[in-house]
């Protein structure tokens, strides 16, 4: 068990433990409640869970040293990330709290394992940064106009099917309703989440050929955006045959898990196509 | 054995954490006390008069994000005897900080499909001497044409753009305070965009004047209010 192997670590460099559990409880904390909680964070209990088990998959046999410390670098990096932190969390920005958090972190593993433990590790570390919420203002800047153009190619499709749509911006009309494309001013749902669950997927099945993974990275971002798409036309249908009130509550719960499985569907899709062609060639 | 370097370092971030936390803004500022903005903002004043209708000419506020980011909101149409009509929302917030602040119509208006030109601010006269910083915005979609006058309180000043609201709120920050903040936004859909900001401007001047001097600091900050006396 990997937890057994990291405990006589923990107690052995005990005010570190203490230290670092001081910044990382109520950061957490925070990330639950204000990020977690909210749609655009749906995801992060899983994203934390993963990246965590894959995590605790590298940790060596024994608990020997594998290189030498860099005490310097660790100690150049510590302060800096420190003082941001202390900016972060007195002052409420909880993107650069959070960030600063995964700083202070690494230097400190730097510290006790040595930079090179980090950098063969660089996969699960990358992917659990993952975890940083990007601050609300940019999301919206990215994603508001690709919001526009989704309501606008489901309302496409919709009506080339022959229902009775329309929209206007974000506002779409079906027959005597009108749907806001969900939650206006707060960015397209999880697409950080969806890309970093689409990297787990790629590193999981093509570790070994980083070349061919690379090509499906490609694919990750109209993944996500496959995986919106779905999830704005079963809004509407789900509106349009039964009603308001039914498509309010019941898609709203499985809205996470749909975009999810409906993202992870299209990776899964485009690897099994890609695959067929390079055997082909 | 415990080495020095554990001890520094996890001393270190205990009182990072502890700086932090003694760091963090405790002290409330409410301007608003236990008065609702819907009492303060009257039904009637100089030529105006609230419609009983509530037609919606406006996109409502997100669901759920407005919920958790304003604790009041005042949502009204008003006209005058010549035909005039206004639309005007006021939205109330008692904390702001950079994750839970206003939302400024330049950046909601695109997330619901405008196109948004925003203009530079000027400045309503309210008595004379004082002046009111109002932003002026024009929305379109493909089937209307909207024109928006509004401004912001953060605290006790008036910020006119996204990136001096963040500074406002972070000001107030490092003084120790988390401020409240308002939001107060009018348009009509008059077809030619100089009468019609030229209507706003009329609207907010009469409004401000109309409102209770010791209740005016809620809605503009205590020094422009302080001012106008």
């Amino acid at each position: 068990m990997a937890t057994a192997r990291a405990l006589p670590i923990l107690f052995a460099h005990w005010p570190l433990t203490i230290g670092g559990l001081l910044l990382i409880v109520p950061s957490m904390a925070r990330l639950v409640t204000s990020n977690w909680s909210r749609e655009s964070g749906i995801h992060g209990p899983i994203l934390l869970t993963t990246g965590l088990w894959l995590l605790a998959r590298t940790m060596p046999d024994t608990g020997q040293k594998l290189t030498v410390p860099r005490k310097t670098f660790a100690a150049l990096t510590l302060f800096p990330t420190l003082i941001v932190y202390i900016f972060g969390r007195a002052f409420g920005f909880l993107s650069l709290e959070i960030a600063a958090l995964f700083g202070v972190i690494m230097s400190i593993a730097a510290l006790v394992f040595g930079t090179q433990a980090l950098r063969e590790r660089w996969f699960p570390l990358l992917y659990l940064s993952f975890l940083i919420p990007l601050p609300g203002a940019i999301v919206d800047t990215v994603t508001s106009p690709l919001k526009i153009d989704l309501s606008t190619a489901a309302t496409g499709l919709l009506r080339s099917m022959g229902y009775p749509i329309a929209h206007d911006g974000v506002t779409i009309s079906i027959a005597q309703y009108q749907l806001l494309v969900e939650d206006a001013c707060s960015g397209l749902n999880a697409l950080g989440s969806l890309a970093a669950l689409s990297l787990f997927y790629i590193y999981f099945m093509h570790r070994a050929s980083w070349r061919y993974a690379a090509i499906l990275l490609i694919f990750v971002l109209p993944a996500a955006l496959i995986a919106n798409l779905v999830r704005i036309i079963a809004l509407i249908l789900l509106t349009y045959y039964a009603g308001d009130a039914t498509a309010q509550s019941a898609l709203h719960a499985a809205a996470g898990i749909m975009t999810f499985m409906v993202a992870l569907t299209s990776i899964y899709g485009v690897d099994v196509v890609l695959q067929r062609l390079r055997v082909g060639l | 054995m415990t080495s020095r370097r554990d001890v520094i370092v996890g001393g270190s971030c205990a009182l990072a954490a502890c700086g932090a936390d003694a760091l963090a803004p405790r002290q409330r500022l409410s301007t608003l006390g236990k008065l609702h903005i819907a009492d303060i903002l009257p039904h009637q004043f100089g030529t105006w008069r609230t419609s009983p209708q509530a037609e919606q000419t406006a996109p409502e506020a997100e669901d759920g994000l407005a919920a958790k980011l304003y604790s009041q909101t005042v949502s009204r149409h008003y006209h005058d005897n010549t035909g005039a009509q206004i639309a005007m929302f006021a939205a109330y917030g008692p904390t702001q900080t950079d994750a839970m602040q206003l939302h400024r119509p330049e950046e909601c208006y695109p997330a619901f499909g405008y196109t948004v030109a925003l203009n530079a601010p000027v400045f309503v006269p309210l008595t004379p001497g004082t002046v009111l910083p109002v932003c002026q915005m024009t929305a379109r979609t493909a089937l209307r044409t909207e024109f928006v006058s509004y401004w912001a309180r953060i605290g006790d000043s008036l910020p006119v753009s996204a990136w001096t609201q963040r500074r406002a709120i972070l000001m107030k920050a490092l003084e120790g305070v988390i401020a409240d903040g308002i939001l107060i936004r009018c348009s009509n859909l008059t077809p030619h965009a100089a009468t019609a900001f030229a209507l706003n401007n009329s609207f907010i001047h009469a409004l401000v004047i109309a409102v209770a001097p010791q209740h005016r600091a809620a809605l503009i900050g205590a020094p422009l209010a302080q001012d106008m006396r």
